[in-house]
This record gives C-alpha cells, sequence and structure tokens, in this order.
C-alpha cells in the first residue's frame, strides 16, 4: 500500500471540495482543484497502489481481475429488458477498477477525441423514435482548449489524421511504434480506398514530464503499466495533487450517501473506511466522479425525504440513458508471423466511417482498429475460430499456430440513448456492505447493432485485402456488458431533461457537481476516456473560478 | 455449484471481447497470493494439498487428454496437475466437490464401457479420447478444461506452466520488454523504406 503523501485533513474540518473518485474524471479534478489553491479531500473505494504492484500475471490480475474486486464482493444484476427479473450473470456487467486512479489505470488507453458532428447530431439528424437524441449543451470549439490540455498534461501520443477535428497545437509525442496489425490494417485499408493513421494513445512514445517512455511490454489491456507510460490518473495527476500539500488522497473509502442539510445542500459525504467504519467528511462542496455506473448509483443512493427520487434527480434522468458504445470484432489469420503480444493493443485506425450516413440506411457511426488484445490463458480459451477443437492434439497444434499469426479488427461504434438502459439499485442482491447492487437495463438500439455489423462487415473485406489465410467474425449480438459507462447523468441546459448543466453543476443542489462518463449526451463513437478527461479539466477550470467568486 | 457458476467458470468467451473473458469468484486476490508459492511445492515433490493420488493420476491423464504429449510437452510436462491441486486447495476450493463427484461418474462410465476396468487413466489412450467425447459437455469436464487451460498457461508461480512449457508451445516468450521491429510485417515495412 502506498503511503500517502499529500496533507491530512481531520473529517470534522469543512473542506473545500471532496472528490467522489479518483479515476479519469476525480483524478484530473483533484489536482487541478488543489493546484488551485482549494483544499480537496479524494475519497477512493479501492487501494493506492504503488507501480511495484502492477505485473504480467495473467491469472491474478487479468482473469481474476484483482484490479476490479470481485464479482462476490461486488455483484452486479443484469437484464435486457424493465418487463424482466434482473440476475447475476456469468460475467461481468460492468466493467470497471476499483483503485486509485480508477479505469485510467487498467484501460487500454486509445485516446479519440470526439469530432465537432457529435455535439450537435440531434440537430444535424433530427430526432430518432424511441431516443433521447439531443445534442450536447457545449461544442467541439468549446472543449478543445481542454482536450489540448489533456494531450500535454497527461500525455498522448499520435499524429494528425485525415479526418481529425481541429486542433490548436500539435501532439506532443509522434505515435508509438506501429506493429504488423498496424501494417496490415494500412494494407487493406488503401487496398479499399480508405485512409488508415496512426492511433493516438495515452501511453507515452517518449519520455515527458518525468515519466519514462513505453516499453513496448504488451500488457496494456486490464493491466495497470508498471512504468507508469501509461498515461493514467495515478501516473500522470495523483503525484501533481498530492505535491501541492492542499489534496489528500483517502483510499478505500466508500462512499455511500451524499448528505444535504435543510436548505438542500450537500453538507458531507458520508463513507466507509477499510473497516466497514462509518464517517462523515464535512465539505463546502462535492465533486462526483465516481463514472457512469457508481455515480447514478450513489445518487439514487442518497435519496432523503427532500429528495425522494434521489439526489439531483427531479428530472428523474438519474441512472437512465445508459450508453456502452457497440463492438464488433472480425478476425484474420496470416502467413508470417505477427507476434501481437509484444506492445500496445492498437497502432492504427480509421475513421473513414465516423459520421452517419442516412444512405447506410439506419443512425450511426465508427472507426476500426487493427489489434490484438489477448494473453496466452484468453488466447487458450477464447482466440480460435468458433469451429476449432476445444482439446486434444489438434487443438494443441492449432494454438500454437494461431497464437502469433492472428490480429482482429475491432469495430468501435454509437450507441443511442435510450432511456430503458440504465443503471438503478437491485431491489434484492446486496453487496458486501450490505447495499444495493447496481442494476443493469439495457438493450442495444436497432441501429447500434445494425452499425456494428456494418462495421464488422468492413473489417472483413480490411482482412480479406490484407491477404488474410483466413477470416472469422465474432457475430453482433446484443451486448449483455459494458467498459464505457456513459450518460446516466446528462449535461444539459433544461433541468426538466438533464441531471447536470453545462458546467457540470446539479440542477437541483447548487454545491454538488457531477462529472464523468455520466455526463456524456451522445456516446461519441467509442474510447471515451480523452473526452471524460477533457470534460474534467473543463469541469475543474468553471468549479474553480464560481469558487473563487462565492458562487457555490 | 450451479449450472451458472461453472459457466462462469468456463470463461469460455464466444466472442473475442475483453468483456466476456470468465471470472472466477473467488474470495480474496490473498487467496490467489497464497497460491503462488506453489512452485516450491511442486518442486520438492511435497504431497498433494488437497487432491489422493488416486484422484491427482485420474485428472492429470483428463489433463494430458485435452493437452497430449506429442511432438511437443503437454499437460504432463507442464505440471498441470500440481497446478489443479494448488487451486483446487485455495481459490477454487469451492470446485472441488464437483471435481470429486465427476471423477465418482467417470470411473462408473469406465466400468460400464469397459467392463473390468476402472480407472480412466488405465485405459489406452484412445480409449480415453472416446470417453472424453462421452463426457466434453458435462459441466465436470468444462471445470477439468478450464483448470488445464489455467495450469498450461497461468505463471509458472502457480505451479504449472513448468519450464514455460505452455508459453512456449504457443510462440510467447515472456521479456520484460521489447524493441521493433515486433514482427513480419512491420520488419518488412521497415526495410522496405
Amino acid at each position: 500500500m502506498q503511503e500517502a503523501r499529500g496533507r491530512h485533513f481531520a473529517t470534522r474540518d469543512e473542506v473545500d471540495f471532496v472528490v467522489i473518485g479518483s479515476g479519469a474524471a476525480g483524478g484530473v479534478i483533484a489536482k487541478e482543484l488543489s493546484t488551485a489553491g482549494f483544499d480537496v479531500v479524494v475519497l477512493e473505494q479501492g487501494p493506492y497502489l504503488p507501480p511495484t504492484a502492477f505485473g504480467h500475471d495473467e491469472l491474478a490480475e487479468f482473469q481474476f481481475g484483482e484490479l476490479m474486486g470481485s464479482p462476490a464482493d461486488f455483484p452486479t444484476t443484469f437484464r435486457a429488458n424493465e418487463a424482466d427479473e434482473a440476475h447475476v450473470t456469468g460475467g461481468i456487467a460492468l466493467f470497471y477498477a476499483r483503485l486509485v486512479g480508477g479505469s485510467s489505470v487498467h484501460f487500454t488507453a486509445n485516446f479519440w477525441r470526439l469530432h465537432e458532428i457529435d455535439f450537435i447530431e440531434r440537430s444535424r439528424w433530427g430526432p430518432i423514435s424511441g431516443t433521447g437524441f439531443a445534442d450536447w449543451p457545449i461544442t467541439y470549439a468549446e472543449l478543445e482548449p481542454y482536450y489540448t490540455k489533456v494531450d500535454w498534461e497527461i500525455g498522448v501520443s499520435g499524429a494528425p489524421g485525415p479526418f481529425d477535428p481541429p486542433r490548436s497545437r500539435p501532439y506532443p509525442m509522434p505515435p508509438l511504434p506501429v506493429k504488423s496489425s498496424g501494417i496490415l490494417l494500412e494494407r487493406g485499408a488503401r487496398k479499399l480506398g480508405l485512409r488508415p493513421f496512426p492511433a493516438p494513445m495515452a501511453i507515452l512514445s517518449q519520455a515527458f514530464a518525468g515519466r519514462p517512455a513505453c516499453i513496448n511490454c504488451g500488457f496494456c489491456l486490464g493491466f495497470g503499466c508498471e512504468v507508469g507510460a501509461k498515461s493514467s490518473t495515478l501516473a500522470a495527476m495523483i503525484p501533481l495533487a498530492e505535491a501541492t500539500g492542499r489534496c489528500e488522497i483517502r483510499a478505500e473509502s466508500t462512499v455511500f450517501r451524499i448528505a444535504h442539510d435543510e436548505a438542500g445542500r450537500a453538507r458531507e459525504v458520508v463513507y466507509w473506511d477499510r473497516d466497514g467504519v462509518e464517517h462523515a467528511q464535512r465539505t463546502k462542496a462535492v465533486v462526483l466522479s465516481a463514472n457512469g455506473a457508481e455515480s447514478a448509483r450513489l445518487l439514487l443512493e442518497s435519496a432523503s425525504s427532500m429528495y425522494p427520487n434521489g439526489l439531483a434527480n427531479s428530472s428523474g434522468t438519474v441512472g437512465k440513458y445508459l450508453m456502452f458504445n457497440g463492438l464488433s470484432y472480425a478476425h484474420g489469420y496470416f502467413e508470417h508471423p505477427l507476434n501481437e503480444y509484444k506492445s500496445v493493443q492498437v497502432t492504427r485506425l480509421l475513421h473513414d466511417f465516423y459520421d452517419s450516413d442516412p444512405r447506410r440506411g439506419f443512425y450511426g457511426g465508427g472507426g476500426i482498429d487493427g489489434r490484438w488484445q489477448y494473453y496466452p490463458l484468453w488466447f487458450a480459451n477464447a482466440g480460435l475460430p468458433p469451429d476449432a477443437p476445444r482439446w486434444g492434439a489438434a487443438y494443441k497444434r492449432m494454438l500454437s499456430e494461431y497464437f502469433n499469426y492472428t490480429m482482429m479488427t475491432n469495430g468501435h461504434t454509437t450507441s443511442l440513448p435510450v432511456a430503458s438502459n440504465s443503471v438503478s439499485l437491485d431491489p434484492s442482491v446486496k453487496d458486501k456492505w450490505g447495499r444495493q447492487a447496481i442494476r443493469v437495463t439495457y438493450h442495444d438500439h436497432a441501429d447500434d447493432l445494425a452499425m456494428m455489423q456494418f462495421l464488422l462487415d468492413r473489417g472483413k473485406e480490411i482482412l480479406d485485402a490484407a491477404g488474410a489465410k483466413r477470416v472469422w467474425e465474432t457475430p453482433v449480438a446484443p451486448q449483455t456488458n459494458g467498459a464505457h459507462l456513459l450518460g446516466t447523468c446528462r449535461m444539459g441546459n433544461d433541468s426538466r431533461e438533464s441531471v447536470v448543466d453545462r458546467y457540470h453543476r446539479a440542477h437541483d443542489v447548487p454545491n454538488l457537481f457531477v462529472c464523468d462518463g455520466s455526463s456524456f449526451v451522445t456516446s461519441g463513437r467509442g474510447q471515451p476516456t480523452m473526452t471524460i478527461m477533457a470534460l474534467a479539466f473543463r469541469a475543474a477550470d468553471h468549479i474553480a473560478r464560481f469558487a473563487r467568486r462565492g458562487e457555490i | 455449484m450451479t449450472d451458472r457458476e461453472v459457466s462462469r467458470r468456463d470463461f469460455v468467451g464466444q466472442s473475442g471481447s475483453v468483456l466476456s473473458a470468465a471470472w472466477l469468484a473467488i474470495q480474496s486476490p490473498a487467496v490467489l497470493a497464497a497460491a503462488r508459492d506453489a512452485r516450491r511445492a511442486a518442486d520438492l515433490r511435497l504431497p498433494f494439498d488437497v487432491l489422493s493420488e488416486d484422484e491427482a493420476t485420474e485428472l492429470e491423464a483428463l489433463a494430458a487428454q485435452i493437452f497430449p504429449t506429442d511432438e511437443t510437452p503437454g499437460a504432463r510436462e507442464a505440471g498441470v496437475i500440481y497446478f489443479m491441486d494448488k487451486a483446487l486447495g485455495s481459490f477454487a476450493a469451492s470446485q472441488l466437490a464437483g471435481i470429486r463427484t465427476g471423477l465418482v461418474d467417470l470411473r462408473q462410465r469406465v466400468a460400464s464401457k469397459h467392463p473390468g476396468a476402472d480407472r480412466f487413466s488405465a485405459l489406452p489412450f484412445s480409449d480415453q479420447t472416446s470417453l472424453v467425447r462421452d463426457i466434453e459437455q458435462t459441466s465436470f469436464f468444462a471445470r477439468v478444461q478450464s483448470l488445464t487451460v489455467m495450469g498450461m498457461f497461468a505463471d509458472p508461480a502457480y505451479g504449472g506452466n513448468r519450464d514455460r512449457i505452455g508459453w512456449t508451445l504457443l510462440g510467447f516468450d515472456p521479456q520484460p520488454q521489447y524493441e521493433p521491429p515486433f514482427g513480419h510485417y512491420d520488419a518488412e515495412e521497415r526495410d522496405s523504406r
């Protein structure tokens, strides 16, 4: 366990801000607010791990999800439709890491900006029935300075691509070295007239800000980076927050209620420490950045006689409009070794299909990357074509033949905001604290499934054109789990239809801000973390201004 | 154990998604850490933690059906059985009862298919293969398969994957870091410039 290096506050001290969560959003906000001169306590449910805790142990760290917490401790229930009863499923319904740095520690580090179109699609395409399709209350131009801030403060490698939105400053460092999957994606895509480009990644290709360059070890997806080259908030933001002497990272602190006073203002944040002892941290204001599932859950859980539907939920939209992004997978087997287990998961991608196109007959857009994302155990369980033998000499031989000779294309696509897709409190299943488990209700919109299929087909064409000896697919099916947790406390100008305003302030509670994936109004095309961090820099900027002006 | 739990442990992952990797419901990562001393025990040939010699012999024969020894080493040489024993004594302890029930059932199947015989491991290899075909859809075999794959490819610190036999089979060469070029096609591209 890491020694706390920042300041220590007593729970009776009224601090300027309590930030709930230390991930992509919370880590940025804690650093920005403490740097701006405010006293900040960060409450994080997971442990504070040093980089030496991150290794390459696939069984513990990946298969058992050591960084995520045991599903026995934190069950999540799932149902496809509101009429169904939800159950704990065979897998995990919501993928996120529980530790200081949150999921920015274990993510793959694909780091796309949204495009200008993402913010204004409702105006562009009109309403889509059965959805809450809406424009964002902010534009790309308003967010751009903060995207650039992320590039230069977090550390992003990349090179300009043909479909990029405008940027005010170049990437701080060049792309990571291209892999065979990147070369093959380029070859196939170019034959088809498409325009692939280097993937922007939140992984350092050069030493930057006192952190070393990536050593190409290959263990990004699902793992923490032992050298700190992955630009998690744990590596890039938390040390700066602590160095201000005004920020305490209080790990293993599980918040279960935001308490308010008679005026309806947030007053205390109530949590359990690692031993289950209850504490309440007094504060002038709260920033909730616990992720798109946990933030909504905490607001619902904080219901009171004044706020019977949950805190900040007069609109009834807390927890609704959950969006996972679509994912589709094509696989190709090639003549020569790719050795894809080395280095980062993705080095090339294409955005030719980013915009929606009415000629396709449905709404949607996305990007395709060339990648390989297996580790030995995972590959042995799931990496072979569906008709491959599962045991015996033929299975063994095929594993040997395929492991270093395959790659994938991943299609990353839009999810429409559908009100019934949601997180809510499960009426019967409890977690290890005795809290109601998070219940997920999710069924991809028909347009989302059509878009997934569309990019799956394009991916197969690219692999064919690249010379794959064999191409197979993972059939598109409604998703039953997600790692991108978006939309559940959406931003908006109308307090009847959204949870927070354009500055992330809760419409109902003036000293409560919510900023993380839950703020998204539409899903983008996948890879939301860059936008979560940009929103966090922007939110912190405005929150600091409000605080200085006495407007909180 | 219910069939739903079995399917969780099966972590078959019908899709290529990380999201479909299977997850064992373990008590705590600390239990897993405790299993990491397995290598030492295996090297010293200490007695098995939870399996009897007889159970271990049967399970090892099943593992060898999944990864047979042919021109390359298989589950036997990789010491998969030591991984299994350690796992069933720690993070996979909840599966032990099901494994034992399955072994009893296997013995009955052996006896009914090969009158006079009662041990799977004593049958000729091809007869074992034919029996595995009979049980390959059972939850018992799914459990054995899951543990065997782990024992073959998990870090050798857990007692299996001896001498990195599993990793060598795949062509996975774990180094702390790599330098480009990584594979044939990026090397080819670099050379053509």
